[in-house]
């Protein structure tokens, strides 16, 4: 096959960080090339600079036989690159027809809409993926998997020969990532080149021709997807080889009821007939793909949402929550999935944030509070759980990713909690953090709390939790001893029907 | 690049959570007060002159006590647009108990506290239909005040007939125009509230809810904060001050339109917020009641200036208007500047 | 079929349109008057200003901005125009109001678009300011006083009906020549709003600015031609409809208060103030809906003094609907809190 598109010697710096340090990379007609690397390896570097929004330093792109220096966005969209952001960048408001060819009539300068045009054009780009959606429906009651259709359709129609996609699988169910990788293959028939961002090993690997790995900056690795393994590739993500943590599980010897246990917790369409038991000395696991329930379970649990049915007993007291801070309450506390829009007020300081859900107890009569006094908490917990700032008054927005993640934590341990549920609480925090944060999951665990993980990076559960649960399609189809079973295993039963 | 960022959102952080006594803002609106001050002192004949303090000090409480509601709408990303409604409809209430047990001009004292309860009242239901409205519905909040807006004018005008309710009792006039060891009862009442608001901001958990919510409502929520419960307080709030301003302008006016002050006090309300700095979490009130008093200084200062002039009160209009839109620039400006430099 | 019987009578413009049929029958009951001819015309005529208005703040709404100023716009520009007129002497008709106070409408609204485009500042807020100053400059600098002075050529078109009918009641009315102005300012709203490159971009940008700016829209641009277009048709329905077709003299202080009503009458059609949503048919029909009621408690013997209590009851009635409803469409069931999904 032809060599669609080469970078040859890219580099980039922003002020003293080094994003992209002499990255060559070719991407062959038809071929579907897997990106992967952390968080700050520089993956979102090489998509801006191939879209045009960044300029690089050094190097070069050759398309064809043309060579840029740099690209702007409007010639990256001429040579038929288009890029394919993880909220798909579309127009709730609009319909499915608009949203494809909007783009394509702003280009071509054309000043009035002609409908039947318009449509025709959408329907022949969409028709080459889908059958099912239709066309005059308005893209906000899509679901988020035929949105990207939507976005991939409308990149077919600016004739896209490159379609980046950025971490594509996200949002969707187990069914929708099938049906993309279907559409992906159907794609490379086509001869269109796929450059497939993810940070999910499994995945790049079932689906991608060639796997090109960042860290640093740097290109670490570039070979076929059939010769890589994904523990080799593990290794080359983080730099080093991630000895599994050793625990010793205690939660046998634990006497008496449960601290945790669900009857039969049911909310349609989301969840149902969800029953378990979590003990002191315990990590369960709840994993389970986009749309399986797993995050609804999560909010049930802590009074987000109300089941419909099923009944919740902690140290065999039945519970009722109306609401969130019933669970604050009970002694149940939460690490959100989303750090920056529900985790964290960013542009206060640690002291603030960890004081806000003790706020209660801290208020004197009459809901008196001064914020000078308190401020020893923030600094107890910044030495507590280490977390690199030059004082418990810096704003968390200046903190990285793991320290961030680490103020979240103070959050809930502040309340001195019973139980701890933390959903996806290492998604892009670096390594040395990922491993801080697990060592530190079981060393809470160790302190008698009970611990509630849901996540769905298969080795973290692996490597913390006593229990896992695998949640499909709203039911708990496996209950698995965490380390019963093997990475390859566990990936199969969640992708398995 | 990034270190200078840096030590501006420290700043940020530092006037958010409430640590910083005198604030730069406070600092540069008393500048400005001295300058203007200082301007009409010398080009006005008798500007500073106990009369004139007289007059500054009894009037700044209705708008600044509508401003510090509008601020803390604001503080929530908010707004309130029914403030001057909310008042104007609350002494309604007043004036038409008073005028229902009144005999000839006088009225027991129990009757005016109740009357002015009554007035309270209103403030706070009309608070709630706001915070209902905005915090349990999630209406936005231009639209919804601006409803409030409407209705609470709509029964002001159904009540009354679009008529003035004038002859009201004498004692009415102690809260508006009394004074005690010489310093106007109004100003008192605005110093006491903003002494109460002072205290609930920063010295109470819910004064720390509320910010945190104006900051980032969904992670207030998370950290299991009834957020609703919160924005639907800060409107209450605003409608007990807007009611209490309507009792001041009873007592000075010793009558109640609906239409009193229709649209200035808004405005008023609004320049009281951005010259005062309010941002979303952020709340100097202290800067709030500065802003007040510049306000009121050169309303002031141009009505003496102005009021010879046929139609003076109309160029004040255009005045404010214009000056309305100049703050707003000029706070831009400002807020780039600092973003630069 | 059924989809598409569902999806017609699910849309919001279909059940304003009932509704204001429902309305007018339960009126009708009352008062047999109301269900006339003549009703429905001196309806019509009563709509006309607010149409005007209401379409031209539309695309306003529609980038998710408000804006107050117009009513302002209104009243100076066919103050000014009329100001300006009379000095000359001129005697014409109503063409030379147009010619004057169209582009001065135009050209004050798009300086309340520019500021806040410029300097990044909500519509709202400089909005307010303009409102303030433009009737501040009304009463001071022209005249604090209506002006009864109505030119030779403007005598009269008051009674200007495209057809006449004698009614028991009101007397001789009709359809008043100046509905013509707001059907071609409907049609050519919607024909830009529906058929241009540029008409689709406020809804684009009302529905996600970053893909509007991505796709090459601008937002000073767009937000530039919406206020051009709301001051233009502001200053049109001073000039032309108010004076001439409902009151018959120029007022300092014109529609003061009455952007209430046009925005009540705007978002009842449907024109989400957040952005992305409205339709040039829901703006006529929530104009119609806010007249028919107002103009039906009349024929139910009500005080006009109620109107505005009215008009507020409606629209809080109305937010509170339009919430319920929403909480029913979408999101959770059970959902207690802040846990609106990918939606936006």
């Amino acid at each position: 096959m032809p060599t669609f598109l080469r970078v040859e010697h890219i580099s980039k710096r922003f002020g003293g960080v080094i994003a992209l340090d002499d990255v060559s990379l070719g991407i062959e007609e038809g071929q579907i090339v897997g990106l992967v690397g952390e968080n700050g390896s520089g993956k979102s570097t090489l998509i801006k600079i191939l879209s045009g929004v960044y300029t690089p330093d050094r190097g070069e792109i050759h398309i064809g036989d043309r060579r840029y220096k740099r690209l702007t966005p409007i010639q990256a969209i001429r040579e038929g690159i288009s890029v394919i952001y993880q909220d798909f960048a579309l127009c709730p408001n609009l319909s499915v027809a608009e949203n494809i060819a909007i783009a394509r009539w702003v280009f071509s300068g054309r000043r009035t809409i002609h409908w039947r045009r318009m449509y025709r054009e959408a329907e022949r780009a969409l028709r080459q993926i889908s059958d099912q959606i239709p066309l005059d429906i308005e893209v906000g009651q899509l679901s988020a998997a035929d949105r990207q259709i939507v976005a991939i359709a409308r990149a077919l129609l600016e004739q896209a020969r490159l379609i980046i996609m950025d971490e594509p699988t996200t949002a969707l169910t187990e069914k929708e990532i099938t049906s993309l990788f279907r559409m992906l293959k159907r794609l490379r028939e086509e001869g269109i080149a796929v450059l497939f961002v993810s940070h999910k090993l499994h995945e790049v690997k079932e689906i991608c021709d060639r796997i090109v790995v960042l860290r640093d900056g740097r290109k670490v690795y570039d070979g076929t997807a059939a010769e890589a393994d994904i523990r080799d590739l593990q290794v080359y993500m983080t730099g080093r080889v991630v000895e599994p943590v050793q625990f010793a599980a205690r939660a046998g010897e634990v006497e008496g009821p449960p601290l945790l246990r669900v009857e039969g917790l049911t909310l349609e369409p989301y969840f149902a007939a969800i029953s378990f038991k979590l003990k002191r000395y315990e990590v369960l696991g709840i994993t389970g793909l986009l749309g399986s329930g797993r995050r609804e379970l999560a909010l049930a649990l802590i009074g987000v949402l109300r089941p419909a049915a099923g009944t919740m007993e902690i140290e065999g007291r039945p519970v009722k929550m109306g609401n969130i801070w019933d669970a604050w309450k009970l002694g149940i506390a939460y690490v959100p999935e989303d750090r920056i829009s529900e985790g964290l007020h960013l542009p206060c300081s640690i002291t603030a944030n960890v004081i806000l859900p003790n706020i209660r107890r801290l208020a004197g009569p009459l809901g008196f509070f001064n914020y000078r006094r308190h401020r020893g908490i923030g600094e107890r917990w910044r030495r507590e759980l280490s977390i690199k700032a030059p004082s418990a008054e810096t704003p968390v927005r200046n903190l990285s990713g793991g320290n961030q993640q680490r103020v979240v934590l103070a959050k809930c341990l502040a309340t001195e909690p019973r139980i701890l549920v933390l959903n996806s609480p290492t998604m892009g925090v670096d390594v040395a953090s990922k491993a801080a944060i697990h060592r530190f999951i079981r060393e809470l665990c160790d302190r008698g709390m009970g611990i509630i993980l849901i996540s769905d990076d298969i080795p973290e559960l692996l490597q913390t939790c006593d229990r896992i649960l695998i949640l499909k399609r709203g039911r708990i189809s496996h209950a698995l001893r965490g380390r019963a079973v093997t990475e390859t295993e566990l990936h199969k039963m969640l992708m398995e029907g | 690049m990034r270190i200078r960022s840096k030590s501006r959102e420290t700043r940020l952080s530092f006037s958010q959570v409430g640590l910083a006594v005198l604030e730069r803002r406070s600092i540069l609106l008393l500048g400005l007060l001295v300058a203007i001050l200082f301007t009409f002192g010398t080009t006005t004949p008798r500007f500073l002159s106990y009369p004139m303090f007289r007059v500054i000090t009894s009037q700044c409480a209705e708008i600044g006590l509508m401003g510090l509601g509008m601020g803390l709408a604001w503080m929530v990303n908010g707004v309130d647009l029914s403030v001057n409604d909310t008042a104007n409809l609350s002494a309604l209430t007043a004036a038409l108990t008073l005028k229902h047990v009144s005999h000839g001009g006088s009225v027991a004292v129990g009757w005016l506290i109740v009357s002015y309860l009554i007035a309270l009242l209103t403030g706070l239901l009309c608070g709630t239909l706001n915070g209902i409205l905005i915090g349990y519905l999630d209406v936005p909040p231009i639209l919804a005040t601006l409803g409030g807006m409407t209705l609470y004018r709509g029964i002001s005008i159904a009540v009354t007939g679009g008529r003035a309710v004038a002859g009201l009792p004498a004692m009415v006039a102690v809260v508006g125009r009394g004074t005690v060891f010489n310093i106007p009862v109004p100003f008192l009442i605005f110093l006491g509230i903003y002494a109460a608001m002072y205290l609930v901001l920063n010295h109470t958990a819910f004064g720390f809810k509320a910010r945190m919510v104006g900051i980032n409502a969904r992670a207030a929520y998370f950290s299991g904060v009834n957020y609703r419960r919160v924005i639907m307080s800060v409107y209450m709030i605003s409608g007990l001050l807007a009611a209490a301003a309507g009792i001041i302008i009873m007592g000075r006016t010793r009558s109640v339109a609906y239409e009193y002050g229709t649209q200035v006090y808004i405005v008023f309300a609004l320049l009281i917020t951005n010259l005062a700095g309010v941002t979303a979490g952020h709340y100097g009130i202290t800067a709030a009641v500065l802003a007040t008093l510049t306000l009121q200084i050169l309303s002031t200062g141009f009505y003496s200036r102005f009021m010879t002039l046929p139609g003076g009160p109309f160029f004040n209009n255009f005045l404010w208007g214009l000056f309305l839109v100049a703050v707003l620039v000029f706070a831009q400006l400002l807020k780039r500047l600092r973003g630069k430099s | 079929m059924p989809r598409l019987t569902r999806k017609f009578l699910g849309r919001h413009e279909v059940i304003l349109f009932l509704a204001v049929i429902a309305i007018s029958v339960i009126i009708g009951l009352f008062n047999r008057a109301f269900l006339s001819v003549a009703t429905i015309f001196e309806i019509l005529r009563g709509s006309i200003p607010y149409a005007l208005m209401g379409l031209g703040i539309l695309p306003v709404l529609l980038l998710g901005e408000v804006d107050i100023s117009f009513v302002g716009v209104a009243a100076t520009t066919s103050l000014v125009a009329h100001t300006l007129l009379h000095d000359f002497g001129y005697a014409g008709g109503i063409g030379g109001y147009i010619l004057i106070a169209l582009p001065l409408g135009a050209a004050i609204a798009l300086a309340v678009g520019l500021i806040s485009a410029l300097f990044r500042l909500p519509v709202f807020a400089v909005s307010l300011g303009f409102w303030l100053m433009l009737y501040g400059f009304n009463l001071f600098f022209i005249s604090p006083e209506m002006r009864f002075d109505l030119p030779l050529g403007l005598v009269g078109f008051y009674n200007h009906f495209l057809i006449k009918v004698q009614d028991p009641i009101v007397g001789e009315t009709g359809l008043h020549v100046a509905v013509v102005y707001v059907v071609l300012a409907a049609v050519a709203i919607w024909l830009v709003l529906r058929h241009t490159v540029i008409g689709r971009g406020f809804y684009i940008m009302g529905g996600n600015r970053e893909v509007a700016v991505r796709t090459g829209y601008s937002l000073v641009k767009l937000l530039c031609v919406a206020m051009a277009v709301n001051g233009a048709l502001a200053a049109l329905a001073g000039v032309l409809v108010l004076q001439c077709a409902y009151k018959r003299f120029f007022d300092p202080i014109l529609f003061r208060g009455a952007e209430l009503y046009v925005i009540a009458a705007v978002v009842i059609g449907g024109t989400s103030i957040t952005g992305g949503r409205g339709s040039v048919i829901g703006v006529l029909l929530g104009v119609v809906f806010v007249q028919v009621i107002t103009r039906g408690l009349i024929y139910l013997g009500v005080e006009p003094t109620w109107q505005q209590l009215v008009v507020g009851c409606m629209l809080v009635v109305f937010f509170i609907l339009t919430s319920l409803r929403a909480r029913l469409l979408g999101g959770h069931p059970g959902r207690s809190g802040l846990t609106r999904g990918e939606g936006k």
